[in-house]
């Protein structure tokens, strides 16, 4: 028998041992009966039963249940079954578990109780994955934020980071648009002006550099985001970007096996709607081009009747065709059509004896809007890990991922500009070939293409954990990972190659290689001081290698890409790259009653993409954390749960592209030449970059103040940062005259600085019995400051020049917009300077000078990156009922979070007869003699010195919003399950914005070709977790 | 314990001292897929490939399908923007075209001085180089020499004096200043110098190569800039008096059995080269179809599109009754192969050329210049009739559809056979457009002609005059009396025999004759050609990228 007092259950902030064994406590698990000591109660005692659960479902054993107001309590066995007996029915069952939030129940006339208890985020005894290492939370010294995962197991994610976007401040992911693509991460703003910007992905332990769309969500457990200088420095040259941990599932000591299924299926669609012109409108904008002769002189809003469609546009024949026979074709409509995402997972966790394990197996089949954007994914992990003997552990986490990329869209660029008076298809069901008549192909040519597009990735990561003998607290671990990435793109379409035919395969493969040793040495004395020794010793190396072919001209292409020799005409290339990367790092860790935190790390980077006088970097940090809560002056304070002040300091740096100091000589194809008729191809040679053998690493050092509490219980738990980052020697490709023959050359210049405030805050608002809503509030604030570039002071004035030519402007923004300020468009009958025409925007003329010239009329408008950011989640649950949606907001202030939204950015509105023969979208308001006021200016030919429209593109969007109904274990033991969930779940549902065009987020605008993505998608879906 | 960490460190300290020897060797990096600098200036064949290179980017820049190429014709007393919108690119208007943010001054800066500074690391590393011999070296560095004057000379002729950079850049600079005209063309004359001494003779050349005869052209017009008559008469005598060299008087080459004449034939396919058997080509720009470094493809539009650009968008002709009047484009000389109508010639190009002997000269035969278009469209009520004598109605309404187009664009019934969309009609795909044929940067005939501007700036009318008529006789077009001579005929007679040839932009800087030329002879923009456009504005980025100097901009822009 095991004895819980209530003090003990109830104290979770103290040192509960974490060793306890666990086994004991489960074998024992039965009920007690404390009845002796609440014989006072005046009605007769009952016995309540029922099963503990955790939120995936997972039964959660030794969770305590205690009588609140006694110290009556038991634990629930292996199978998160328990019994107690209790007073009356007006007692209240109290469930804990460490990890968990706490519930209450009142019994009532109740005889089961089931109970979910869900992780609870501001936890302290969470434990966090730092590298190289966990800590619980409330050891933290660094800002480090794991992301709400399990918020978002009902969205129809088919890449873990979108669980991320908007709920971790700080993290930035942007939209997903085509189907499997990776978001785009940035952690803390931009500290790099060309240098890499993505965060260093760590999955279980050591680098990764696969896509993240190769990871199966469900496969993952947790994701801690290091953020501050101080915590990203133990990855050194690599961590200037942030470092983003990825963890697997693993199975759990102990567990009987759980077998667990979850799928769903989504629909997708566009979250907004444009629709290119038809007909009518279409030829009404042919004359509008053309308006000086479409339109009587002198006001122009008299059609001309000279003027005909027949005879004055530039139409090509099928065009005019088109016109005589009423065509009115959307393009549009025929290579869209609601897409979908199938979701598929079966996973088995537990453990025998000394062994545990996750294996898991996923598919994942989506179809997007769009002809032909597809993407389908296979994965499997086995995760395990074994006890050889008491000092030996070995585990392997493995998995493979196996992705089909393939199938080959019509260029979406291209469909909304398809002119509506022409067709894909001749009646025959023929496709028309160049349907404008002109040289350009019919993009649905394109999507004929027999199209195979794999992207395969295998890893394994070894590691075996060894106890040192006779000396307690020291411990060796080796990772030896081997990740393995190849992908085999083949494509063949008959119309490809002028028609002639084209197929092309192209294989490649990357191995990356590494190996860490790993000591760790940890000692406590007198429990007062406690210290953690950690040294490592690695390296990792990176092969890529190519092989390409292609044929054109081929009189059968039957075979497709599998017979490149049948092709007249044949062409083959590869390439390959190797980058090796070398690294030690010692950590120091030292508490004092786990009320003095102190953390220093320092790590020596070696790289082979570093130039020769710089191979290697030293990156050093400390942390301090100050548990304030711990203190006697606030042990009375019983509403402060916890209070903590962290500071931080640390050097982490950016690695500069591999071969980027050397000078390049290239030996393409634009250098070779041939000599007299029938003769063969000389090669040629160009030398195509400087070199810069003092090029270095960025060094970005900063310091970050937090303030972590949690109040009242935990019902309140907050998260507050500041930090401040500068950065310097920025890997920039500084701008060159071409005089030199080079456009730019990757140096090192300058200083940015970044700051920035993150709060994180969790309430629990409502915990009742049945119902209960948890709110949590994010925001984020970063501004950049460019400080210093190369020290020039040309004009003398004693502060240094900005260098325009490069768009870098001291004490201003990266994103910085500088261009022309366009002060409406030139009208009919305007005094028109030379190179302007009526319907141009008209540029300010800022200088006085009477011309408008690049020198004397630009200046800064604007920037591109937002002023802030918020996050909204809110669950809210009713019995079996859970209802959580998630607001995500960037917004951009006075003058920030800019861009341009222009909708002539494709080339084919540069002049009136391509103009004429192209559409666009009808959401397009225009310039012509009839709408003067238009916001955009009118197609056709620009000026000559052209101005660009910039747009706010703040927005509020309900990015998700789920449903779910779990069963309660009553009806679970009927059905012989452990869950089983039901949830309809919505995706992008409702976006508020002033942003004209696709989507704010992405920064699509009105823009045929202004970006190859596809819009964001909105969805809504159907899903099922259930474990037996 | 404090032993215990001491040897943890101690163990630590001592792996990565023992490792460090082997860490370089571990971080060395090493190029798998390009050369460097350091290995790939070492053999006869890597300064070979070197220069191979500087062929391409000379060739790349003045035939490319993006047409900035052709700002040497565009807007100039030729040829002008046949649809007469405003766009920068057909200098349908001289302000959108040449301002300092405009791309095509950028675009021509940037490529010449690509070649210069090609042309500066041969001639830089050949000096330290120990592996050639002084012959290898001597034969190389000739023809650095020449390309550096070549980009100098487009440079100089564009822009006025420009920044002089000799050497090969190896560190970042951005302290450029413009040198004067003069020592620009000083220096032109120096590379010229070595590279007409030590260039091999025109016969010793592969077709496409670099000879002495090249350089001496090059620097004979020159000489006219610094009006050194005597040295031009004598650098292009040598060019003219070379045995190797004459005139085509003769039906020759590919088609001399189809009905023609000598200065069709000197366009035709295959014809260009001297292995073609035309003693008349100086230099002359290679291309190959479907050959790696030949550019043009049977499949795709490329290299070099003049065809597409000048010929006239017959397809989208209507016969009198608006009834399609075209069969499409067809590879012959009625229809012109894939022409859209983007460059058309002047009235000056069109009729007042030809006007002194219009049926004579046969560089304007219905061969050489097509002055009609036989509706050939069979379904057509109006089939065979000209459309000229009965335009449609869309002609009518939009002159651009069909203007008289001059043929050396275009190589009927010589397209690749994979351009045919019907081989038997002769019908095109619509990915034709490009010109299948080789294409001069130097014929005697314009030798001829710069030596007659020498003599005329030397006051020897009737030996300009000889000059002149050794071409009108071959045209059998009616003798230039010497008193007729001036610089104004001179040019008349380059636009004969020249168009599509010589780059009519650089000859009317070189005698500072753009926009009076311009505000003459061409309809659509000389009313928007202003006095500063006859130098190009420096590009803007060019200005703000050199921090250190000054660049400064020329007047009016």
């Amino acid at each position: 028998m095991l004895l819980l007092t209530s003090s003990f259950i109830s104290s979770e902030r103290d040192n509960i041992p974490t060793n306890v064994d666990n086994e004991s406590i489960l074998k024992e698990s039965l009920s007690l009966d404390f009845s002796a000591s609440t014989a006072d109660f005046n009605k007769a005692e009952f016995t309540v039963t029922g099963t503990v659960s955790d939120d995936t479902g997972q039964p959660l054993p030794g969770t305590s249940i205690l009588v609140k107001g006694t110290t009556t309590g038991v634990v629930s066995d292996v199978d998160g079954k328990y019994t107690i007996a209790v007073p009356n029915e007006n007692s209240v069952l109290v469930f804990s578990f460490i990890g968990y939030s706490t519930q209450e129940r009142v019994v009532g006339n109740l005889s089961k109780i089931d109970v979910t208890l869900s992780v609870d985020a501001s936890d302290l005894e969470e434990v966090v994955v730092t590298g190289y290492g966990t800590t619980k939370k409330s050891d933290l010294t660094g800002s480090v934020i794991s992301a709400p995962l399990k918020n978002f197991e009902e969205a129809p994610n088919t890449n873990i980071l979108q669980a991320l976007n908007g709920t971790t401040p700080g993290v930035n992911i942007g939209q997903v648009s085509t189907a499997g693509s990776d978001p785009s991460i940035q952690v803390r703003g931009q500290s790099s002006l060309n240098g890499n910007q993505s965060p260093l992905i760590v999955l279980d332990g050591v680098f990764y550099r696969g896509r993240i769309s190769d990871l199966n969500p469900r496969d993952i457990q947790s994701i801690d985001i290091l953020k501050d200088a101080s915590s990203k420095a133990i990855y050194g040259a690599q961590a200037a970007n942030g470092v983003i941990i990825i963890t697997s599932k693993t199975g759990k000591k102990s567990q009987k096996p759980v077998i667990s299924y979850s799928g769903f299926i989504a629909s997708q669609n566009p979250a907004n709607e444009l629709t290119p012109l038809g007909r009518e409108d279409y030829l009404k904008s042919a004359r509008d081009v053309d308006w000086q002769r479409g339109y009587v002189a002198p006001d122009y809003l008299t059609e001309n009747p000279d003027w005909t469609l027949d005879n004055n546009t530039g139409f090509f024949p099928p065009l005019m065709d088109g016109l005589r026979n009423g065509t009115d074709y959307s393009w549009y409509d025929e290579v869209t059509s609601p897409g979908y995402i199938n979701d598929q997972n079966v996973s088995i966790r537990g453990s025998s004896d000394n062994t545990s394990y996750f294996i898991s197996g996923g598919y994942t089949d989506q179809t997007g809007w769009m002809l032909n954007d597809k993407f389908s994914r296979i994965t499997g992990r086995i995760n395990l890990d074994t006890d050889i003997t008491k000092w030996l552990k070995i585990g392997i986490n493995t998995f493979g991922s196996f992705t089909d990329y393939s199938g080959d869209s019509p260029d979406f660029n291209i469909i909304p500009t398809m002119s509506p008076l022409v067709t894909s298809q001749k009646e025959n069901g023929e496709y028309n070939i160049n349907p404008l008549g002109d040289f350009r192909l019919n993009p649905f040519l394109q999507a004929q293409s027999d199209n195979r597009d794999l992207r395969n990735n295998i890893s394994a990561i070894l590691y075996a954990d060894v106890k040192i003998p006779f000396i307690e607290g020291l411990s060796y671990r080796v990772n030896f990972s081997n990740n393995y990435r190849w992908s085999n793109f083949s494509t063949s379409n008959p119309f490809d190659g002028g028609l002639a035919g084209r197929a092309q395969k192209n294989n490649s493969w990357t191995h990356d290689l590494l190996l860490d040793n790993i000591v760790t040495y940890t000692k406590e004395i007198n429990s007062n001081h406690r210290l953690t020794l950690t040294g490592l010793y690695g390296f990792n190396k990176i092969v890529f290698d190519e092989t390409r072919a292609v044929g054109r001209d081929f009189t059968n292409l039957t075979l497709s890409y599998n017979s490149l020799q049948q092709a007249l005409i044949q062409r083959i290339g590869s390439s390959a790259w190797e980058e090796s990367y070398l690294y030690q790092m010692g950590r120091f860790a030292y508490d004092f009653k786990r009320r003095y935190l102190f953390t220093a790390t320092i790590r020596r980077d070696g790289f082979s993409g570093f130039s020769e006088n710089n191979k290697f970097g030293v990156f050093p940090s400390i942390g301090l954390g100050w548990v304030i809560s711990e203190e006697s002056f606030l042990a009375n304070a019983k509403n402060i749960d916890f209070l903590k002040f962290r500071a931080s300091y640390g050097i982490t740096g950016n690695l500069t592209n591999r071969y980027s100091s050397l000078a390049r000589v290239s030996s393409e194809t634009n250098s070779q030449y041939v000599f007299g008729d029938g003769a063969s191809a000389e090669n040629g040679q160009r030398i195509v970059s400087l070199s810069n053998p003092d090029l270095s690493w960025e060094r970005t050092g900063g310091v970050n103040f937090g303030l972590d509490a949690d109040l009242f219980d935990g019902r309140i738990s907050a998260n507050l940062d500041y930090y401040e980052s500068t950065t310097t020697d920025l890997l920039w490709n500084f701008v060159l005259p071409n005089i030199t023959g080079f456009s730019n050359i990757v140096s090192n210049v300058g200083e940015i600085n970044n700051k920035g405030l993150e709060l994180v805050l969790n309430t629990k608002l409502i915990q009742a019995q049945d119902f209960s809503w948890d709110f949590g509030f994010n925001f984020s604030r970063n501004t950049n400051r460019i400080d210093k570039l190369i020290g020039l002071d040309r004009d003398g004035d004693g502060k240094e020049d900005d260098l325009i030519a490069n768009n870098l402007f001291i004490g201003q923004s990266i994103g910085t917009i500088y261009g022309f300020v366009i002060d409406g468009i030139w009208q009919v009958g305007d005094e028109i300077p030379k190179g302007f025409e009526a319907g141009l925007y008209k540029l300010k003329d800022l200088d006085g000078d009477g011309n408008i010239t690049p020198q004397g009329d630009r200046q800064i408008l604007g920037r591109t990156e937002p002023a802030y950011r918020f996050g909204i989640q809110n669950t809210l649950k009713y019995k079996d009922f859970t209802l959580r949606f998630f607001i995500n907001s960037v917004q951009g202030g006075s003058n920030s979070y800019l861009e341009e939204n222009n909708p002539w950015a494709g080339v084919n509105y540069g002049t009136v007869g391509t103009a004429q023969s192209s559409n666009w979208y009808s959401e397009v308001d225009y310039w012509s003699p009839s709408n003067p006021n238009a916001t955009y200016r009118r197609p056709g030919p620009d000026a000559g010195i052209a101005g660009q429209r910039y747009f706010d593109r703040s927005f509020v969007r309900l990015q998700d919003i789920s449903l779910s109904y779990s069963f309660n274990s009553t009806m679970l033991d009927k059905m012989g399950m452990q869950s089983f969930k039901v949830f309809v779940s919505g995706k992008n549902l409702l976006t508020f914005t002033d942003w004209e065009g696709w989507d704010p987020e992405t920064g699509q605008g009105l823009g045929a070709g202004a970006g190859q993505n596809l819009p964001v998608m909105k969805g809504f879906s159907l899903g099922l977790d259930v474990s037996f | 314990m404090k032993s215990t960490i001491k040897n943890i460190l101690a163990i630590i300290l001592f792996s990565v001292m023992t490792s460090s020897c082997v860490e370089d060797e571990f971080l060395k990096e090493t190029p798998l897929d390009f050369y460097s600098t350091g290995n790939s200036f070492v053999t006869y064949e890597n300064y070979q490939g070197a220069l191979t290179d500087i062929y391409a980017q000379v060739r790349n820049l003045k035939f490319n399908a993006n047409e900035n190429g052709y700002a040497h014709l565009y807007g100039t007393d030729m040829m002008i923007n046949a649809r007469r919108t405003s766009d920068g690119l057909r200098f349908g208007n001289y302000s959108v075209a040449l301002n300092p943010t405009s791309g095509i001054p950028l675009y021509h800066w940037n490529g010449l001085y690509k070649i210069i500074t090609s042309a500066n690391s041969i001639i830089d590393r050949l000096e330290e180089n120990t592996v050639l011999t002084e012959e290898e070296k001597k034969s190389v560095a000739a023809e650095a020499h020449f390309f550096r004057a070549f980009g100098y000379r487009n440079l100089v002729y564009l822009f006025g004096g420009v920044p002089l950079l000799l050497n090969e850049v190896t560190a970042p600079t951005t302290d450029f200043v413009r040198a004067t005209k003069v020592e620009v063309i000083n220096q032109i004359v120096s590379d010229l110098l070595i590279a007409k001494e030590n260039l091999p003779g025109i016969n010793a050349v592969e077709d496409g190569k670099l000879s002495n005869l090249v350089a001496n052209q090059l620097i004979a017009e020159i000489y006219l800039v610094q009006e050194k008559w005597d040295e031009a008469i004598a650098a292009s005598s040598i060019v003219i008096n070379d045995p190797s060299t004459a005139l085509m008087t003769t039906r020759f080459g590919s088609l001399k059995n189809q009905a023609g004449d000598v200065f069709y034939d000197l366009f035709r396919v295959g014809n260009q080269n001297r292995k073609g058997g035309n003693t008349e080509a100086i230099w002359v720009a290679q291309f190959e179809v479907d050959i790696l470094g030949g550019v043009l493809s049977s499949t795709n539009l490329g290299g070099n599109v003049l065809e597409r650009v000048h010929a006239p968008a017959v397809f989208t002709l209507t016969d009198p009754n608006g009834k399609r009047g075209s069969a499409g484009s067809l590879s012959n000389l009625n229809s012109g192969g894939r022409g859209v109508s983007f460059m058309r010639p002047t009235k000056y190009m069109e009729q007042t050329v030809w006007v002194e002997d219009f049926t004579g000269d046969i560089r304007n035969s219905k061969f050489n210049y097509v002055r009609d278009f036989k509706y050939d469209e069979p379904s057509s009520a109006w089939f065979d009739s000209s459309a000229v004598k009965y335009p449609g109605p869309n002609l009518k309404a939009e002159s651009w559809r069909w203007y008289p187009w001059i043929s050396k664009v275009t190589t009927p019934g010589q397209h690749p056979d994979n351009l045919y969309a019907n081989k038997a009609t002769g019908l095109l795909t619509n990915g034709a457009g490009s010109t299948y044929s080789d294409q001069y940067y130097m014929r005697l005939a314009e030798t001829y002609l710069i030596r007659a501007e020498a003599y005329l700036g030397k006051g020897n009318l009737a030996k300009a005059a000889d000059d002149i008529n050794m071409l009108r006789n071959r045209a059998k077009a009616k003798p230039v009396l010497a008193g007729e001579v001036t610089i104004d005929y001179i040019l008349d007679e380059r636009a004969r025999e020249l168009s599509f040839e010589e780059d009519r932009r650089l000859t009317l800087a070189r005698l500072g004759k753009v926009v009076e030329r311009v505000r003459k002879y061409n309809d659509l923009n000389n009313s928007n050609i202003l006095d500063h456009h006859g130098l190009w504005p420096i590009p803007a980025r060019e200005i703000e990228a050199n921090i250190n100097g000054k660049l400064e901009q020329n007047p009016g822009y």
